[in-house]
């Protein structure tokens, strides 16, 4: 009971601080965000900088992260680009890299999926890329896709 | 049965399941975009590559050797392989227009109207993220309406603030007199570039 009780103390306090920290930044876009969280069913996961944290409807997320359900669960992100990815269950998708600078001609979209399955809806970097085979990139275990502008799926094992 | 019948029902029967047969492994399928349109896909390895174009086309690609050759699946089939995940896709971002007037910051009363049909949108999504973007008519120096263009986005953003959105999830930026919509700088085609551009996702 004691320990019920200072557990949920330091939450308070944790929950408190990161009130604190959010009114401060409030009018912060986070500007290193590549892609948001839309769509969750069941427990779904990221790896980001070497932890594994569990996603909450919203979360930003960055490059190199690793997103990840396991059974029974799927989640959906879009890019600020527009692209839309779902995942099915026991996927596993690593955001590779992601560049979405129009005015300065920076375009670069790069997936790896190593198992289950995606769904791609194409954004506007698909449609601004003069170069599709190096801007455009979701790799497999077993091979490289390269998009012209399109809906597909893929599934890797 | 003579044996040449049965060979001939088998070679029938084996064309019948590669058409219908669910595809295995690694594979990429190309689907219709909503609009009906279909874009393309190569898939490539260290040991070939294969391009498709047209609709519920599947490319199989076994471990350690090239991608196969492309084959037309059923619309059943595809349906079932990817309803899962088509059942998680986010919902299509959407694109607005706000329009200002001449050297102002303020949204015209047609743009309040466009903002209270967002709010309306807002409030059917679980989470957005917005991006603004500011435009400007070319009168003046581009400096100036690199600024203001920043000035209509930044009020835009207050504006969603103070209606529960999250600053955090909207993303800002001007191009002032860049990047003119439609083309035209007579009367008509200023008032449009006077702007921001919103696109919730």
């Amino acid at each position: 009971m004691f320990l019920v009780r200072k557990l949920s103390s330091s939450f308070l306090k944790l929950a408190f601080m990161s009130l604190l920290f959010a009114s401060t930044s409030v009018a912060q876009a986070d500007e290193s965000a590549i892609a948001y969280v839309k769509v969750l069913n069941g427990a779904c996961y990221v790896e980001s900088a070497g932890a594994e944290r569990i996603l909450q409807i919203g979360d930003p997320l960055y490059k190199d992260d690793i997103v990840k359900t396991r059974n029974e669960s799927s989640l959906g992100v879009s890019f600020r680009d527009n692209t839309l990815v779902s995942l099915g269950s026991n996927s596993s998708l690593k955001l590779n890299n992601f560049e979405f600078d129009p005015d300065n001609k920076k375009l670069a979209f790069a997936v790896q999926l190593f198992e289950g399955t995606l769904l791609y809806i194409s954004g506007i970097i698909a449609k601004l890329t003069k170069n599709p085979d190096e801007d455009l990139q979701i790799s497999t275990p077993a091979g490289t896709i390269s998009v012209r502008g399109t809906k597909m799926f893929v599934r890797a094992e | 049965m003579p044996k040449f019948i049965s060979k001939f029902l088998l070679s029938i029967l084996f064309l019948v399941l590669a058409g219908c047969s669910a595809p295995r492994g690694n594979y990429v399928i190309l689907l219709p975009e909503e609009d009906g349109s279909v874009g393309e896909v190569s898939v490539r390895n260290d040991a070939g590559v294969q391009t498709i174009s047209s609709v519920n086309t599947v490319v199989e690609i076994p471990d350690d050797k090239a991608p196969k050759k492309p084959r037309e699946l059923s619309n059943d089939i595809v349906a079932k392989l990817v309803a899962e995940t088509e059942a998680a896709q986010p919902p299509k971002p959407l694109s607005f227009f706000f329009f200002f007037g001449f050297d102002s910051a303020e949204l015209t009363e047609e743009s309040n109207v466009i903002f209270a049909s967002v709010l309306a949108e807002i409030a059917t999504r679980e989470t957005v993220d917005i991006s603004l973007i500011g435009h400007t008519d070319t009168i003046g120096a581009s400096d100036y309406n690199k600024e203001l263009g920043l000035r209509r986005a930044d009020n835009l953003r207050d504006k969603l603030i103070e209606n529960g959105i999250d600053g955090g999830s909207i993303d800002i930026k001007s191009l002032g007199e860049e990047n003119p919509l439609g083309g035209g700088e007579g009367q008509g085609g200023r008032a449009f570039n006077r702007r921001v551009d919103m696109v919730l996702r």
